[in-house]
């Protein structure tokens, strides 16, 4: 029999809300990318792992001073792609890290395209 | 190319470590020398016994000499035929011109051919961008949906070879063809809107960096370059060139970027000369200048190939260069189309994976 286990509550309670908002309380921290602009009022944020993410001015600003509030609909957006981590994510470098190398995985194998001119005349 | 140089090149091909190898038949035209195609193919599978790779075959052809004989050769190894079509009948006799005038003719019956005995799936086609083209985008799509296929190569003009002794690579420049590009976009996206699912494949290639985790490995879109480490080529008379623009290159006189000979260098050699690492390693766009300050550079590439033939070196100047004009205008419209509409964005996560 595998559940109820002997230890285990049937019911389990959630954690109050406070308990999520926790490791916000002490900022971000910036992981590297750049930005362009898009139009006038947006900006287009990229990493090495080619997530990306756009922006409104006042957002990026925000960001770029540790200002953006954990509440805002960006944030985890932000987080889930690797611009920012804070005391929530420490998992995020080591998917960061993954993400670019199976971007780059394709380099190991080398040449897979060879090409024979076989005659010159049309 | 003769029967030694080939037995040459393909003891190259197989130092490759890449588990999959495609090799492709390229010319002039190849069917003209189809009794090497033939022994390239039967050595290649024989040796392919022991290397166990995934190993597949393509030519390019203008079908005009396809026949029986060489279909039943193709049908019997899976071959793959890639041709052009550069729209409807007028356009593409003006760009394809032949005594006859029935390059179209030939391309469309060969298609049907092709298709008859290998399969929809083993034929494709490759359009080319001529002053012709511009302001017939919609032309040019209507014809490859009318000849059944589900997607086009937009491509711009190469400064290459015949389209530079031609002067058609100066006779439109970037913006020109960038509309071209986006009035192509937008009605191929309307088509699709109406229910005819039907791909843009070079916004399908960066679609597939911006939206999975994986690279393409697209050779002109790419960064390390793809030059040599991605594609190569074996020349007829057994040079070895980094890439098909390179080889083009020295049909018009510049060397620059052939790698060696199947004849007199080692597979060390030629991977490790410096005519191929200092070209992959000087345009790396990481940490080229502008490119490593550039929001785009994980979607876009370096083509040494591109920059030393517009501008005499491998790296060029970034505010002067079509390749990157004309990526960064691509883009940046990718992001605006997705954005703008959820439709649209659903087309392309299906380009995106369609790639992968």
């Amino acid at each position: 029999l595998l559940f109820p286990r002997q230890g285990f509550k049937a019911v389990s309670k959630f954690q109050p809300l406070s308990t999520y908002q926790e490791p916000l309380a002490d900022g971000y921290q910036l992981l590297p990318f750049r930005f362009t602009a898009l139009n006038e009022r947006e900006y287009v944020l990229t990493n090495q792992a080619s997530e990306f993410v756009v922006l409104g001015r006042p957002t990026l600003e925000a960001l770029v001073r540790h200002k953006l509030p954990a509440a805002d609909k960006l944030y985890n957006d932000l987080k889930a792609k690797h611009f920012l981590i804070d005391r929530d994510s420490s998992v995020a470098l080591d998917l960061l890290s993954l993400k670019v190398r199976t971007k780059l995985q394709r380099l190991a194998e080398f040449t897979g395209l060879h090409i024979f001119v076989v005659s010159l005349r049309c | 190319m003769s029967v030694e140089t080939a037995e040459r090149a393909l003891a190259l091909v197989f130092r490759s470590p890449s588990r999959a190898i495609k090799i492709e038949f390229q010319g002039g035209e190849p069917l003209l020398n189809f009794s090497l195609i033939r022994f390239v193919v039967e050595r290649a599978v024989a040796i392919n016994l022991v290397e166990r790779r995934d190993l597949q075959f393509v030519i390019a052809t203008n079908l005009a000499l396809i026949d029986g004989e060489i279909l039943k050769f193709c049908k019997e190894h899976g071959i793959f035929i890639s041709t052009s079509l550069d729209g409807p009948l007028d356009l593409h006799n003006a760009n394809r011109p032949r005594l006859g005038k029935d390059s179209y003719q030939r391309a469309i019956e060969g298609i049907s051919k092709v298709r008859d005995t290998l399969g929809r799936d083993h034929v494709s086609a490759l359009m080319t961008t001529t002053k012709l083209s511009l302001g017939r985008v919609r032309d040019i799509v209507d014809e490859y949906i009318a000849q059944g296929f589900r997607g086009i190569f937009l491509r711009p003009m190469s400064p290459y070879g015949f389209a530079v002794r031609t002067k058609w690579f100066k006779a439109y420049n970037v913006d020109e063809w960038l509309e071209f590009y986006f009035a192509g976009l937008d009605y191929i996206l309307e088509i699709n809107r109406s229910g005819y699912a039907f791909t843009e494949f070079y916004a399908a290639t960066i679609l597939a960096k911006m939206l999975t985790p994986f690279e393409p490995g697209f050779v002109d879109l790419r960064s390390p370059s793809g030059i040599g480490i991605g594609a190569i080529i074996y020349n007829y008379d057994g040079d070895v060139y980094a890439s098909d623009e390179s080889r083009m290159l020295a049909e018009m006189g510049d060397k620059t970027f052939r790698v060696g000979n199947v004849h007199r260098d080692r597979y060390e050699d030629i991977m490790l000369s410096d005519a191929l690492l200092g070209p992959i390693e000087e345009s790396f766009a990481a940490s080229v200048p502008m490119c490593t300050d550039c929001a785009f550079e994980p979607f876009c590439g370096a083509d040494p190939v591109f920059h030393y033939a517009t501008q005499g070196d491998f790296v060029g100047r970034k505010p002067l260069s079509a390749f990157c004009g004309r990526n960064m205008a691509i883009f940046r419209r990718l992001i605006t189309l997705m954005r703008k509409d959820e439709e649209v964005r659903r087309v392309f996560v299906q380009w995106a994976n369609s790639r992968c």
